[in-house]
């Protein structure tokens, strides 16, 4: 890390246009963040975004939602910014369509009031471990995930509202986490209310419902990790299809690449709890709150790169 | 470390990567709001933000210059195109599939089915007419289209679901536009050898005739841009098959949750209008039957699925409302709801293997809006192979389980006046 006074120095070499120069006087305000220093070799300098699907494919996404599938390049492990090498094992496989999945089930906030869909097909994303469901409704087609139960011709429902006595609720109904009796099994849970679900979308995931405190819900996680809820969080009931994927092995070497992953070294293997394994106590429950608003700003300085003529001695 | 980076040899060696580790460092920070806006105010000083002040896009270089050239540039798909609308439109076209097939159509035509089957007058015509080796001849159309034309093209790609990694050699060959047009064309000429010269006179042949039909449905502006590959057209047009009287108490299908106009896509490039291909001054403006090519590579669901049978019999009725409703808006005008007259039309629909043969009465072009309203009429036969296998086998040219059923139908659709 640079103390205050070197930094001085440098920054006032390093900043040209004067916008910045406005931030350089409050240097005494400066903090350093916790970027990691002495990691050479990483490239890319913040979290993908969605648009990368985890360095696995880069997505085209229209600004309108469609249910035609959309078209992707494969990245093959590398930063589509810098094009250098992020993650090892990943590379080559079949060529998949992408499957646009609407995580965010909205409905009326009225008593006895319901957003009627139809299941029309249930289908198999390549792009993803569990099979998505057509579902069409008054405001149009749209792609969800199916559930184990869910057939054609099942009529799902969606409302917003929470009512003094829990619904009777079906697979693929998705109502606020306070509306579903206790013991269900759910998923698609947003953290947050109205940011969409999040937590559970692979193949076989389920969480319980294990309790109502105060206005919230607690929720037991694959992991056992039991996590609350505030309870207009929505949440989908059910359990996530194609639950036999994680127990199905992979079968050969060349199944694996055509799932896209590459071959490991060789050298190092995983513990394979031979002797046992070490049984901790589980963690406290985790209390799920929207971010707070920080007196601290981020602000991203840019630089023309390799075109400034530096000094002797300064870099 | 730091002090250690300005050596003159690392300069020299790993110039940019130590630089571009120090802009990374150093490109992001926090800061702190000590929240001295507050207090300044407090003692009334005035206050401009720097952001007003400063431009944040220095530009370097010299300003652009603007160059026309002489190519004149196609329109943008923008705001500036000249049939760009705000209202979007739904668009029905020659590669669209409804998603709920035959049930989706009704509602989207307001037409009814009253008996299975094609209507009884047809049995009649079946075996009314026939020639010496009529069989034979049947056979070498087949063949004509499916073995023995020349192009050799290169065909779809091939993919078997069950080992997806496994890519077959690419094919050349007939394609299926080129298949369905040898064939229908081939029938035809049997038939006008069959019928005779007085009745296939008065049967005149259209190709690629392009008809438009704007409508509203569901408080939505629905325009139906359809293509028939081959049309029929007769100095007279045909009789009505039975009354419109009948279809009053009849109900349409129900698509709750959805819509009716649900899967059609909507598009903002547009131009609403009535087409109806035929000139005025000629005396053969009444259509006949018409001819629709099933191409597996133009006709798509939207979500890449394969097309299911009733999606295709719904195609047959959209396509089948779409000719009629025009010949009605070119004899009664536009304006026209409830027909003065019936219009007629025989419709068949082929893949180079399956036929599928249906005939369409259009009684009203008006939006249901009560029950006891009249209602089209729709007469629809299952779908029929016309063989099993046609092609090489063997290096010899076989044509498998032939179905002489079909073009029985052919025939008789052809002969009816």
């Amino acid at each position: 890390m640079l103390s205050l006074s070197s930094g001085l120095k440098t920054l006032h070499l390093f900043f040209r246009s004067s916008t910045e120069f406005t931030v350089l006087k409050n240097v005494n305000n400066f903090l350093h963040t916790s970027i990691s220093n002495h990691s050479w070799n990483v490239y890319h300098l913040c979290k993908p975004s969605p648009l990368y699907h985890k360095f696995r494919r880069k997505i085209y996404f229209p600004e309108k939602y469609t249910v035609e599938p959309l078209r992707n390049d494969n990245l093959g492990g590398r930063d589509p910014n810098t094009g250098r090498v992020v993650t090892a094992r990943i590379g080559g496989g079949i060529k998949h369509l992408y499957h646009w999945v609407d995580f965010q089930r909205t409905g009326p906030t009225v008593p006895n009031e319901f957003y009627v869909e139809k299941v029309i097909q249930i289908m198999i994303c390549g792009c993803r471990t569990a099979h998505i469901a057509l579902v069409g409704g008054k405001n149009g087609l749209r792609y969800i995930l199916a559930t184990v139960n869910m057939k054609p011709e099942n009529i799902i429902r969606t409302s917003q509202y929470i009512p003094p006595d829990p619904y009777l609720a079906n697979d693929g109904d998705a109502f606020p986490l306070g509306a579903i009796p206790l013991g269900t099994l759910v998923h698609n849970i947003e953290k947050v209310p109205g940011q969409g679900g999040i937590l559970l979308h692979a193949a076989g995931a389920f969480g319980v419902i294990m309790r109502k405190v105060n206005k919230r819900v607690i929720v037991k996680l694959p992991s056992k990790l039991e996590v609350s809820f505030s309870q207009e969080c929505m949440a989908t009931v059910g359990q996530i299809s194609n639950m036999l994927h994680g127990s199905t092995p992979i079968g050969s070497p060349n199944r694996n690449r055509e799932l896209g992953n590459r071959p490991r070294s060789g050298l190092w293997h995983r513990k394979t709890g031979r002797f046992g394994r070490k049984i901790k106590p589980l963690p406290p429950v985790q209390i799920m709150k929207p971010q707070k608003e920080s007196n601290f700003y981020n602000i991203r300085i840019k630089l023309p790169q390799h075109n400034i003529i530096y000094p002797n001695g300064y870099i | 470390m730091r002090h250690s980076l300005g050596t003159i040899i690392l300069k020299r060696t790993h110039f940019e990567k130590h630089s571009d580790f120090n802009n990374r460092i150093e490109n992001r920070r926090k800061v702190f709001d000590d929240e001295i806006y507050i207090k300044m105010k407090a003692l009334n000083y005035p206050l401009v933000k720097a952001t007003d002040v400063v431009k944040e896009d220095f530009e370097y270089r010299g300003a652009k210059v603007e160059t026309k050239g002489m190519r004149i540039e196609p329109f943008k798909l923008d705001n500036t195109h000249p049939y760009w609308h705000d209202k979007p439109c739904l668009i029905y076209k020659d590669n669209n599939v409804l998603i709920e097939g035959f049930k989706q159509a009704q509602v989207l035509t307001n037409s009814v089915v009253i008996e299975e089957g094609l209507p009884k007058k047809y049995e009649s015509l079946y075996d009314s007419v026939s020639i010496d080796k009529e069989n034979e001849l049947i056979q070498m159309a087949l063949a004509s289209a499916l073995v023995y034309d020349s192009t050799q093209k290169l065909l779809p790609i091939k993919k078997d679901l069950e080992r997806p990694a496994w890519k077959f050699p690419r094919d050349y060959g007939i394609t299926d536009y080129r298949k369905n047009y040898i064939l229908c064309n081939r029938f035809l000429h049997l038939c006008e050898l069959i019928a005779g010269l007085k009745l296939s006179q008065d049967r005149y042949t259209f190709e690629d005739a392009y008809f438009s039909v704007p409508l509203l449905r569901d408080e939505d502006l629905l325009q139906l841009q359809m293509r028939a590959d081959l049309l029929l057209l007769s100095k007279e047009s045909l009789p009505p098959l039975c009354s419109p009287d009948v279809t009053v108490r009849t109900e349409l299908p129900d698509m709750f949750p959805m819509k009716c106009t649900i899967s059609i896509n909507e598009e903002n490039l547009y131009k609403i209008e009535n087409i109806y291909p035929v000139n005025r001054s000629t005396i053969f403006n009444k259509v006949h039957t018409a001819i629709i090519h099933f191409n597996e590579t133009e006709v798509k669901n939207v979500y890449k699925t394969p097309v299911l049978e009733t999606q295709t019999i719904g195609r047959s009725l959209m396509k089948a409302f779409a000719i009629t409703a025009a010949q009605a808006r070119y004899l009664y005008g536009e304006d026209v709801q409830v027909l003065p007259e019936p219009v007629v039309l025989q419709c068949i629909q082929t893949d180079a293997k399956y036929f599928h043969f249906s005939v369409f009465q259009l009684n009203t072009l008006a939006w249901p809006s009560k029950t006891d309203e009249i209602r089209n009429i729709f007469w629809s036969d299952s779908i029929i192979p016309a063989y099993e296998f046609g092609g090489y086998f063997e290096g010899r040219p076989t044509i498998t389980s032939y179905n002489p059923e079909v073009f029985k139908k052919f025939l008789a659709f052809y002969m009816n006046y």
